[in-house]
């Protein structure tokens, strides 16, 4: 197996780290740290202790600059997520929160160092390593644990965990995820290859889909917007996007050959979208993707269409069944896992 | 002063009595069965722990007082008490009625034994009768009742099984906790122990058992029906009741566990013993009766409490049975084996947990251990907040619409209420403000908007495909469930389903725990009251938050008195407060009956601020089996109890 | 556009219609319709749902579909609401094809 094929299949069956150096997290605190939050983040910010919630920002156009998740764990707000600098999403939030003073922004980057773990038995791994305490953790969940910050989120459809340590505790944590990760063939992750994951459980991508200033609304994420609210930034645009109807929405889609991102997608001739972005699947053997279609084929389950003699077909997501719907740590365990899913 | 149980008794599938229950766990004999009283036909499971029962009952209410006669008798004969006129009852109850008309359980049961003190109900899902022992010990650590007969009933019905059937909860093979197989067995019965006073027992020469030597409850404020997966809420009612008893940790003998056989419950449990005991987790024997006894619902915490006790007097650990092979993340010895194992306990913990989020630990020990120190003097009670909701409209201030989704009336007004009295008291909810406050609600039924809802999807659907949404509402502690997460309160609860008396009733328990107890400061006393198409009354809903031991708080609760009738209730309360009648003014009573106490209290406090002088005597107006009363007064006048 | 064509574009558009309108008034989700994009995740989003609600999705749509999902079926068919809606669609077309 390549490198690539080995960071994939770990992702895939069995546990993979990364480092992820271009994660954010920003520590809010202070009295008004959640009001803070909510004036400038379009999702109901109600969180419970040690609850995420996964949002955006959004500049006034209504386009998303930053892929982020809200977080509460006692009496402070986090800003974790992708796509922006600390120092601007700071300033952006600062500016925003129009007289909004009593809270502070420190971006744990400067002293912490992000670990990300994925794959079906990163829960095992990072019970571990870290601690029971990471069974406990529901997706969406946070905790601090001794001097660090651990996240249950991630973005390949597996298990995932990053985890904020000390900067001056972090070589002996990989160490440790080494040592400890041999017996369960953990490899490190490469990042194009978790780009490949990302796209496989069409989560969204800041630095692919993101780059093509589309709205939440084209991009399928009104999920991470509040049907109530109506004063955030971008909020305005959004409305009246609403208004006027959008025509054209992020659509996944298969093809049995590679395809060029930007490449024209068409149905009997006439054009109808275009390729955003594209990559093999080796879940599933074919090239998946995410294609802005316009209004009436932007529908999951049409086979109509072609790019540049390819034929191409629209299918629902997420595009691959994950490992780890199947795997629960009540029942199973990596190093029994021939038994348990037979 | 010591709590002494001096009686037992249980009616539960394991027989008749506390000796058949013990000669099954002796002989490893489960109670679970084929069920044979309703059709399981269409399930994909038949199994049950039921009451083998002649056919004497017609109706459901029939057979929860048949069980809880059996059981409430055989405890009062076991403690050989005769005069039956100053014990009271405390009684758990959820499933049996499907949430109608509890309190009439315990008023049949308390008229049926000729029982002399005050009635109370507790309905906190499947943890109510556990609750109900640790308030029956608080009455009698009180001195309001010399002893209490304090326990649970509860019977399995079609719609319960098919509802936990909805849930997937239900296990193919007889419940084995700790296991590979997962899931629960529901079953039922009646479980009743006798609490007394050191000095009542010793007066009447009876026989202690055991000491019940402290509790703790807490609440998760995290899911409906799921446990909170880091064991957070259970770990913090295991620690309260174990420094409650005045232990260590390392002091417990033997944890009965609540063990429902389910995944996530079985897994948050094992995660809060190993938080509250940690190394010495992986020594402390840990069993589930329910693999003997099913989960019998509100009478589970009784029931396994007398397993505990009998086991306790018998010098062995009680067995988890039906273990297989051991289940990953689970008890390190789960006393796996078919039979008991001789091991002396001193003390003992009990652990349940229901829907709701609620967690109770009760802690007894043998009889003969040293007394401990106790507070002398009362913490003064002041009230800083209240809010009342009519409408339930004022929820959507506090939460976003999403956050709402699917909860009832009944949960939109306690929630309205109980958002409202926070905020006058300038409490930031979902902080760690909130962790240490507690709520106390008296409700007397499930939001008929849901039995409707419930009832309309058997009738449309069948039983099979019962709304599963709507079978999670059909608990009494639904809507204080829903406020703690809304709030994030995860200090102690309880729903008290009392009679017209709840409101009051709630507001009284909750100034007596926080007056003697130090684990603490905080606890909203609550009331709610959503009528159904029969009642000519409208929607109404109370919540006043009290403090404990604020130097000089503008409002104060300085007499409060439970009893059997409000004139006593009344004579009491004055008597605490050091008043004489000519000196207090009465407050009409006026409202949906559950809530009219509270809100008369509200309209005291209104008075007081607006500069009337007071002190002000609220008592409920009912001419029923119980009274209530509390005197509001101004300034910083500590209570008095001498 | 292809008669053909056209035909499937509606039947899938009635299809997610359906499947919308039983989620909004099965879960009493106080979403409108056009807020709820195709490839909206059930679980772990911004609508709430938990595994209570998964169970009334399998309820309904056996009432509201006739379809009745298989224990190991069912994880995957309740990931957005287009994998529910390719549940509906497969089994109206292995119905017709029964029926032929």
């Amino acid at each position: 197996m390549t490198e690539a094929e080995v960071s994939y299949h770990a992702i895939r069956n069995s546990v993979a780290f990364a480092e992820e150096p271009e994660l954010r997290c920003l520590q809010l605190t202070g009295s008004q740290a959640f009001d803070a939050l909510d004036a400038v983040c379009p999702c109901d910010i109600f969180l419970q202790d040690g609850q995420m919630k996964h949002t955006l920002l959004l500049d006034d156009t209504g386009i998303p600059f930053a892929d982020v998740y809200v977080c509460r764990e006692g009496e402070n707000a986090y800003l974790i997520g992708y796509g922006s600098g600390a120092d601007e999403i700071a300033n952006w939030v600062t500016y925003h929160a129009t007289g909004i003073t009593d809270f502070s922004i420190v971006d744990l980057g400067e002293s912490y160092d992000n670990l990300t773990i994925d794959g079906p038995y990163a829960w095992e791994l990072c019970a571990e390593v870290f601690g029971p305490d990471i069974l406990g953790l529901p997706y969406l969940g946070m905790l601090v644990l001794d001097a660090m910050f651990v996240f249950r989120a991630g973005r390949t459809g597996e298990y995932g965990y990053h985890l904020l340590v000390p900067t001056d505790q972090k070589e002996r944590w990989v160490e440790n995820l080494l040592a400890t990760g041999a017996a369960f063939e953990m490899a490190r992750a490469d990042e194009s290859v978790r780009a490949q994951c990302v796209l496989e459980s069409f989560f969204f991508d800041i630095n692919r889909e993101g780059q093509y200033h589309l709205t939440p609304l084209e991009l399928q994420l009104q999920w991470r917007l509040s049907s109530q609210k109506t004063t955030y930034p971008g909020a305005e645009a959004l409305h009246t996007l609403r208004h006027s109807g959008w025509t054209r929405r992020l659509t996944c889609f298969a093809t049995p050959d590679p395809v060029n991102a930007d490449a024209e997608i068409t149905c009997d001739d006439e054009i109808v979208g275009h390729v955003l972005v594209a990559g093999y699947s080796p879940a599933r053997g074919d090239c998946v993707g995410k294609a802005l279609l316009n209004e009436p084929y932007w529908h999951a389950g049409l086979d109509a269409f072609q790019v540049g003699g390819i034929p191409l077909k629209t299918i629902s997501t997420p595009a691959i069944n994950n490992l780890s719907l199947k795997v629960s740590p009540y029942r199973h365990s990596f190093h029994t896992r021939a038994e348990d899913l037979s | 002063m010591k709590i002494i149980v001096t009686g037992l008794g249980a009616r539960c599938a394991l027989g008749e009595n506390i000796e058949t229950l013990w000669d099954a766990i002796e002989q490893g004999h489960s109670g679970i069965a084929p069920i044979h009283r309703f059709n399981v036909g269409t399930f994909d499971t038949e199994l049950g722990a039921m009451v083998s029962s002649d056919n004497c009952c017609d109706t459901e209410a029939q057979r929860l007082l048949a069980y809880g006669c059996a059981a409430a008798n055989e405890a009062l004969q076991n403690a050989k008490i005769g005069n039956r006129d100053r014990v009271a009852l405390v009684l758990g109850t959820c499933n049996g009625l499907l949430g109608r008309d509890l309190h009439s359980v315990t008023t049949d049961l308390s008229k049926a034994l000729k029982l002399g003190e005050p009635a109370i109900t507790l309905s906190t899902a499947c943890a109510s009768s556990a609750h109900a022992i640790g308030f029956a010990a608080d009455l009698v650590r009180r001195g309001v009742v010399p002893s209490a007969l304090a326990g649970g009933v509860d019977i399995l019905s079609a719609e319960v099984f098919a509802g936990f059937h909805s849930l997937g909860l239900l296990s193919k093979h007889p419940c084995a906790p700790f296991s590979t197989n997962m899931g629960t067995t529901l079953g039922e019965g009646a479980a009743f122990m006798l609490l007394e006073s050191e000095r009542s027992a010793k007066e009447r020469d009876a026989m202690p058992l055991a000491e019940f030597m402290g509790y703790g409850f807490s609440a998760d404020a995290y899911h409906d029906t799921t446990p909170i997966p880091s064991g957070l809420g259970m770990a913090k009612a295991l620690a309260v009741a174990v420094r409650d008893a005045g232990l260590e940790p390392e002091a417990i003998d033997y944890l009965n566990a609540h063990g429902t056989g389910t995944a996530a419950n079985d897994a948050s449990e094992w995660r809060a013993i190993q938080r509250v005991f940690g190394d010495f987790a992986n020594q402390l024997p840990v069993s589930s009766s329910k693999s003997f006894l099913g989960h019998a619902q509100g009478a589970a915490g009784a029931l396994e409490a007398i397993v505990t006790l009998m086991a306790m007097a018998h010098k062995v650990v009680p067995p988890t049975i039906n273990v297989t092979q051991p289940r990953r993340n689970a008890p390190t010895d789960p006393v796996a084996r078919p039979k008991p194992r001789p091991y002396m306990i001193r003390h003992a913990v009990c652990t349940n947990a229901a829907f709701g989020g609620v967690n109770t630990a009760l802690v007894f020990g043998q009889a003969d251990g040293t007394p401990r120190d106790e507070r002398k003097v009362p913490r003064s009670i002041s009230l800083v907040g209240a809010g009342v909701a009519q409408d339930g409209q004022q929820v959507n201030q506090f939460a976003p619409r999403t956050e709402l989704r699917g909860i009832d009336m009944s949960a939109r007004l306690l929630a309205s209420a109980t958002g409202t009295a926070l905020a006058d008291a300038g409490v930031r909810t979902r902080t760690p403000d909130c962790e240490g406050i507690g709520l106390f609600v008296g409700q007397t039924r499930v939001s008929p908007e849901s039995v409707k809802a419930f009832d309309k999807s058997v009738q449309m659907r069948g039983l099979p495909h019962l709304s599963a949404s709507a079978f999670t509402r059909m608990v009494c502690n639904y809507a204080t469930g829903v406020c703690c997460r809304l709030f994030g309160l995860k200090g102690p609860t309880a729903t008290l389903s009392t009679g017209v008396e709840s409101g009051l009733t709630a507001l009284i328990l909750a100034a007596d725990r926080l007056a003697w107890r130090d684990d603490v400061n905080h606890l909203l006393a609550a009331g709610v009251d959503e009528p159904d198409a029969s009642d000519n009354y409208k929607n109404g809903a109370a919540s006043i938050l009290l403090k404990a031991g604020e130097a000089s708080a503008p409002m104060n609760l300085t007499g409060w008195a439970l009893a059997t009738n409000c004139e006593l209730a009344t004579e009491r309360a004055l008597a605490q407060a050091s008043l004489n009648r000519e000196e207090v003014v009465l407050m009409a009573v006026l409202g949906p009956p559950t809530v009219a106490g509270l809100w008369a209290v509200i309209a005291a406090m209104d008075a007081l601020k607006a500069g009337e002088q007071g002190p002000f005597l609220i008592s409920n107006r009912s001419e029923g089996s119980a009274g209530a009363a509390v005197i509001l007064e101004t300034g910083s006048k500590a209570c008095d109890l001498n | 556009m292809r008669p053909e064509l056209k035909e499937k574009i509606e039947r899938r558009e009635n299809t997610l219609n359906r499947v919308i309108e039983l989620l909004i008034s099965g879960l009493q989700l106080d979403r409108s319709y056009e807020e709820l994009d195709p490839d909206t995740p059930l679980f772990g989003t911004g609508l709430g749902l938990d595994s209570v609600d998964a169970v009334e999705i399998v309820v309904a749509l056996e009432s509201e579909f006739g379809i009745s999902l298989e224990e190991g079926d069912s994880m995957f068919a309740l990931r957005t609401i287009n994998s529910l809606v390719d549940v509906v669609l497969r089994q109206s077309e292995e119905n017709l094809d029964d029926g032929s």
